[in-house]
């Protein structure tokens, strides 16, 4: 899987750390966003192949990332995983109704079925 | 015999007769409508007087006469105060006053002449005139002034609306009692029958007239007439039906059969006998439909309330809306309306009434109310106190009844029934008038209170189990915040172990995932502290160990645990404790817990380059008591002024704070406050607003020196 382009939006270190370690075993970088508005900058400076969104984020909350990507004609065809701990029906109703390709509930998923998900969607 | 039994009555309904028209007189001589009364009844006295006057005396043709002029004045003085009697339908003139005492005092003189009678004599102990040549008109004449007043009263009680209706009820009743045995007895016996026998029994029965309409006037409490009024009509009415039983009887029998007087007693003694309890039945079951519009059943209505309302939810509006329908169909009003006691302060209807109802506390409908528990406040009770500027009603604060008077009508409402809970008012139910523009009976009143009552159980239910409501979205918002925060360190937790498990992972990132591991669970061990703090808090559980603590080691234990933040953000970090305070009596954990969220805050919420965070310690004295207070100030994200009042509330988080650091639990303030009083001080904070700083503070009881002061 070389010269995948996976953009994680995350504030919370000890969570980036294991998924880019996951990820690196695979030959993937990740690239991290730390805010929804760093995340929307990077997904604008560069358009990546795929987007894990987290919802709960300082500045500007995943849903709002979200709708940048979508709204934005360059940005809007990225598939976007979004990897939260908000876990009831509502609010995945939520995010997938706001034009998420796939919803993930971080505390319910190994990492390796989370690395497994990205990986099927990208095809590979 | 008969000279005795007609002789006593008559004298006593004489002077009774004197009695109430001076007494009307008395209630307001300056009324024309009284004026007319009393006339009225001095006309009825005369009559009565004269007759027993001419019974026990040798009769005297002056006496007589009196007799004859008396039924002039009554009938003068009947047509004079109909007219008088609101609602005025015409302008007023005083000729019209004029005109209608002119007619009979032409009479007066035709009586005085002869020409009505011409002698008077007494045979078999009765009254035997001989009439003049004027009798026939003079009957016209007293006749058609009876039929012209009841007509015009007809006429009135068509248009009347609201007390009105009551006053010409009255009338018309009396009207009528008076009629039915005066026209019989001294017009048609005597005219058609030639009998003079009963020419007593008229009089008397204009005493019905002038006793109701003694009460119609000087009642004060309108309401609790019906009762009495009703119970006089359908005894004079089943009194009025034996007379003319009695009178049709004896008159025909001793007329055309021939039998002695006592045969004809005896007869008509078994026909009353055998037909007065059907009679009785059937005038008070006429009585009720003609005049009082009696619909209900008390205990069916209470029962249909409480059925109807406790099958259905706990929906306040839709409760007070069946309540409205039912008392709506039960007294026939066409408009019913609860005001409810809002967080403001406000007495608010509901969004879909007719009328846009909003009262605040100090209008003087709502403070007359709140003064008078439970007091009624009657439109039509009120309007008949205020117009006699003499008010009887018991209550305080008389001087606010006019304007809560006056409020009640710019409302259009009849009634304002308050509804109290824990002797708090928490409603008023606003009744329109009746469709029928009937008053509301003292039994209306006694049903409402009884039904206001239980709405008032509703209404303090609803308003329990909205705040339960309230409470229960608080906890369920709660447990999903909860979950949330919590679930973050454990996928933290979860992830990092899988890839220790893995075994894939080098010896510097295997220290690394560790670390993180134990500073998460380290973390979600202090959240659910924290969550049990606000329940000891909750159940005012909080116990201190107090012992001398010295504050300085505490503040660089925090400050090492958040070295990380403090050294990325670049944090000018001041710390200044005033010489003394340093060490004070007091919960080592506590202290620390408190210090540990005001820096905690000011670290996050500083800006990320260029923060300055500063603690201070410093002795103060508030109202005589020593205190330590500690203050954290900041340049960061400030408080904005609509969020301040809830700063510390638990579970809440400034909007700006939410955005800044999403995963906080909303409860270091709310525990901050909490363990600051468990140790005599308190919390409080200022800030200019949104993005311009905070200044957070917390004070502590120092024992200490209490101690050596004393």
């Amino acid at each position: 899987m070389p010269n995948l382009d996976v953009l994680l939006i995350e504030d919370e270190d000890s969570l980036i750390k294991p998924l880019q370690f996951a990820f690196e075993k695979r030959g993937i970088t990740l690239r991290v966003a730390k805010t929804g508005d760093e995340g929307v900058f990077a997904v604008r400076k560069h358009v990546p192949d795929l987007v894990l969104l987290d919802l709960v984020l300082p500045k500007m909350n995943g849903f709002e990332v979200l709708k940048e990507i979508r709204r934005d004609p360059s940005t809007a065809h990225i598939p976007v995983l979004i990897l939260s701990n908000l876990a009831r029906e509502g609010q995945m109703k939520r995010g997938m109704e706001s034009g998420a390709n796939g919803y993930i509930v971080k505390s319910n998923a190994s990492i390796e079925a989370i690395v497994g998900t990205v990986l099927s969607m990208m095809g590979e | 015999m008969l000279k005795m039994m007609e002789s006593l009555p008559l004298l006593a309904t004489g002077i009774l007769n004197i009695l109430l028209g001076a007494y009307v007189i008395y209630e307001n001589p300056k009324k024309a409508l009284n004026l007319g009364l009393f006339f009225f009844a001095l006309g009825a006295s005369g009559w009565i007087l004269s007759l027993w006057a001419t019974i026990n005396f040798p009769p005297a043709l002056w006496v007589s006469k009196i007799t004859f002029i008396s039924p002039l004045v009554i009938v003068a003085f009947l047509a004079f105060f109909v007219y008088e009697l609101e609602p005025k339908s015409f302008s007023r003139s005083l000729l019209a006053p004029v005109f209608i005492l002119a007619a009979p005092s032409v009479f007066i003189i035709l009586v005085l002449v002869n020409k009505v009678v011409t002698s008077v004599g007494i045979r078999n102990n009765h009254i035997i005139n001989t009439y003049g040549s004027a009798y026939p008109f003079y009957g016209m004449l007293v006749l058609g002034y009876i039929l012209g007043s009841l007509f015009y009263l007809l006429y009135k009680y068509h248009k009347a609306h609201g007390v009105d209706v009551l006053r010409l009820k009255y009338a018309l009743l009396g009207l009528a009692l008076m009629l039915i045995p005066s026209v019989i007895t001294n017009l048609i016996l005597p005219l058609v029958f030639k009998a003079q026998n009963f020419n007593t029994v008229g009089p008397i029965s204009a005493t019905f007239m002038v006793i109701l309409m003694t009460y119609a006037i000087v009642r004060y409490h309108l309401l609790e007439i019906w009762v009495v009024v009703r119970m006089g009509v359908i005894f004079s009415l089943v009194f009025a039906a034996i007379s003319f039983v009695y009178i049709v009887i004896v008159a025909s029998v001793s007329q055309y059969t021939g039998l002695g007087y006592i045969y004809s007693l005896i007869l008509s003694s078994l026909v009353i006998t055998l037909t007065f309890e059907p009679l009785k039945q059937f005038i008070e079951k006429a009585t009720d439909r003609i005049f009082f519009h009696k619909h209900y059943n008390f205990n069916n209505v209470i029962e249909e309330l409480t059925s109807t309302i406790h099958t259905a939810s706990l929906d306040l509006e839709r409760l007070l809306k069946i309540f409205n329908e039912i008392v709506k169909s039960t007294f026939k009003v066409s408009e019913a309306e609860f005001a409810v006691l809002t967080s403001k302060d406000t007495f608010l209807a509901s969004s879909d009434s007719k009328k846009d109802i909003e009262l605040s506390p100090n209008n003087p409908l709502i403070e007359f109310l709140k003064m008078n528990e439970g007091f009624i406040l009657n439109r039509d009770e009120i309007i008949h106190e205020l117009e006699r500027d003499r008010v009887r009603l018991k209550v305080v604060h008389i001087d606010l009844l006019p304007a809560a008077y006056e409020e009640l009508v710019k409302l259009d409402f009849t009634l304002a029934i308050p509804i109290s809970s824990d002797s708090q008012m928490i409603a008023i139910y606003f009744i329109g008038a009746k469709s029928s523009n009937d008053l509301f009976t003292t039994e209306d009143l006694r049903l409402l209170d009884h039904l206001t009552s239980e709405a008032g159980v509703l209404i303090n239910n609803a308003r329990l189990y909205g705040d339960l409501k309230k409470l229960d979205e608080a906890k369920s918002n709660f447990i999903s915040v909860v979950s949330h925060q919590l679930r973050t360190p454990l996928s933290a937790v979860r992830w990092s172990t899988e890839l220790l498990l893995d075994g894939t992972v080098d010896l510097k990132a295997q220290k690394e995932f560790l670390k993180d591991t134990y500073k998460n669970s380290l973390f979600v061990i202090e959240r659910l502290d924290d969550m049990l703090t606000a329940l000891d808090v909750e159940d005012k559980n909080l116990e201190l160990k107090k012992e001398p603590c010295r504050l300085r080691p505490l503040i660089d234990e925090i400050v090492k645990e958040n070295e990380f933040l403090v050294h990325s953000k670049k944090i000018d970090l001041t710390i200044n404790l005033e010489p003394g305070s340093d060490t004070v009596e007091c919960d080592t954990k506590k202290m620390k817990k408190m210090l540990e969220v005001l820096l905690n805050n000011a670290f996050w919420y500083v800006p990320e380059s260029g923060g300055s965070v500063t603690l201070a310690g410093q002795k103060r004295v508030y109202g005589n008591e020593p205190f330590l207070e500690i203050s954290v100030s900041d340049n960061g994200i400030g408080v904005s002024p609509d969020e301040q009042r809830y700063m510390f509330e638990k579970f809440f988080r400034g909007e700006a704070a939410k955005r800044m650091s999403p995963n906080g639990f909303g409860l270091g303030l709310f525990i901050v406050r909490a363990f600051a009083r468990a140790h005599g001080g308190d919390a409080h904070f200022e800030s200019a607003g949104r993005g311009k700083g905070a200044k957070f503070y917390f004070t502590v009881k120092r024992e200490e020196e209490k101690k050596t002061h004393a």
